[in-house]
């Protein structure tokens, strides 16, 4: 029931051109460079390492590969992750 | 910004050991615990840095998730703080620190005084501790007000004084009054009359009738400038028209002789050697003596003190130093001086009473004479000068 309603929400957001991070609770992700990595509406770590950090964005995963990876800071909705990185994944 | 903040508050840093150790991460986050630095060391541990108020939260998170938390290294301001806990002595000392500033800040250490031209800044420090103000004074209680009126009224050279208190500083500023112009009297009649023989070199009358010339020899008191002023018929008869009575203004410059004669015992008596030293400190203009009871020592000794302020690298004086108190014996031990030093000594203080009574006068020639008589030494200074001799004496009516 609730993956329809996560559907219907995103549905809902592609039709009326509205936001999908604010309508949909969709992840929004920021990259400033390879240096810092920011991630909104994020659903909680899965791995941790510093060559290789794995996020739960609700129906996916996020994947941030690099070197030195440190978890800067962290809320229940936004973290920022900072070092050298090569690759943002998605699964 | 942000370190120095945590460095402030003080930080934390813990290992939790556990399985899944990324559910920690997750679980401080939705708590709203604030943590940095974090590391993964292995598949059970991690290591996250807390500031030191967010630690009691994290060991009740750790706790409820079964998880083994052990505090690996603590730092920042508090721990510094802490680190000095036991240091009783350091603590006291600091609180005593403190105390003296907060206490000596409020009383004046340093006086300065600014705009005076003619008036020494010693006068106008002695002025203002005569009117209840120096070094030592409660700088929040003077009222600077009353005490520039009453500066001023003590004081007539002074046309202005004010007294900026600055924390330890009390910085002074004065206007020095305009002088009084000395008034001239040009109405009453006067002579210009020698003050000591000698014989005339020029004579520069700008008002009344030369009685002598250059070359002519005068005595002391003889009227060199007469007040007044004949005139004459103009056939050659020599009868007089009329007088007029004017002061009498110029300068007479002669050649005089001066002898001078001083003697010098070779031998005498001086106080006896130092007896005893004492110390004390000067703090605030309040004296604390570490001798005790002196009072027998003074019946039967002399005494000097001195005093050693301490000063600042720009020479400014502090209100506090050393006293030592210095006490010699009544008993006049005899003292032997050397013929040729008593000789000069005395030729010295001859020239030097002789050049300051001539004022802008110089000396032409001297000859002195010395010779030993009766345990001292007399000498006997022969001098020629020129010095102006014209002194100014009003007429009597």
């Amino acid at each position: 029931m609730e993956h329809f309603w996560d559907r219907l929400r995103q549905q809902a957001a592609q039709t009326l051109d509205l936001p999908g991070d604010i309508v949909a609770g969709l992840p929004r992700m920021e990259l400033v460079g390879d240096r810092e990595f920011w991630m909104e509406n994020h659903r909680g770590i899965l791995r941790y390492g510093t060559e290789e950090i794995h996020i739960s964005g609700g129906r996916m995963a996020v994947c941030v590969r690099g070197s030195n990876l440190d978890l800067r800071s962290m809320n229940a909705t936004t973290l920022c992750i900072t070092g050298r990185i090569h690759a943002v994944e998605l699964g | 910004m942000g370190g120095l903040m945590r460095w402030l508050s003080g930080w934390v840093r813990i290992q939790l050991e556990g399985p899944y150790p990324e559910r920690w991460f997750n679980l401080f986050a939705a708590h709203a615990l604030p943590f940095w630095d974090a590391a993964q060391s292995s598949g059970t541990c991690a290591r996250f840095t807390f500031s030191r108020s967010d630690l009691p939260a994290a060991r009740r998170l750790a706790e409820q998730s079964g998880a083994q938390l052990t505090v690996v290294e603590q730092g920042g301001l508090p721990m510094l703080l802490l680190g000095f806990r036991h240091r009783w002595g350091m603590i006291a000392g600091a609180a005593l620190l403190a105390l003296l500033v907060g206490v000596l800040g409020q009383f004046i250490m340093v006086v300065e005084v600014e705009g005076n031209q003619t008036i020494p800044d010693a006068a106008v420090v002695a002025l203002l501790q005569r009117c209840g103000f120096g070094v030592g004074s409660y700088g929040p209680g003077a009222d600077v007000r009353a005490l520039s009126n009453r500066a001023l009224m003590e004081c007539p050279e002074l046309a202005f004084l004010t007294v900026d208190i600055r924390g330890i500083r009390a910085h002074v500023v004065v206007r020095e009054a305009d002088p009084v112009p000395e008034i001239q009297d040009n109405t009453t009649p006067a002579d210009i009359v020698a003050a000591r023989d000698g014989w005339l070199v020029r004579v520069d009358q700008l008002e009344g009738e030369p009685q002598f010339a250059p070359g002519d020899a005068v005595v002391k008191g003889e009227t060199i400038v007469s007040h007044l002023l004949v005139n004459y018929r103009k056939d050659g008869s020599g009868e007089v028209v009329s007088t007029r009575s004017v002061r009498a203004r110029g300068e007479v410059w002669a050649m005089t002789e001066h002898d001078l004669t001083a003697a010098l015992p070779l031998s005498a008596c001086a106080p006896g050697g130092e007896q005893a030293v004492g110390w004390g400190i000067r703090f605030l203009g309040h004296r604390l003596n570490f001798y005790g009871n002196s009072s027998h020592r003074d019946r039967e000794c002399g005494k000097m003190g001195i005093l050693t302020a301490a000063r600042l690298p720009g020479d400014t004086v502090l209100p506090f130093g050393t006293w030592q108190q210095r006490w010699y014996a009544r008993a006049d031990q005899p003292v032997t001086m050397d013929p040729e030093q008593g000789t000069a000594l005395v030729k010295q203080i001859l020239r030097s009473r002789l050049e300051d009574g001539l004022g802008q006068g110089r000396i032409l020639n001297t000859h002195w004479q010395a010779e030993q008589r009766e345990g001292a030494v007399m000498v006997t200074l022969h001098a020629v000068c020129l010095e102006q001799i014209g002194v100014s004496v009003d007429v009597q009516p």
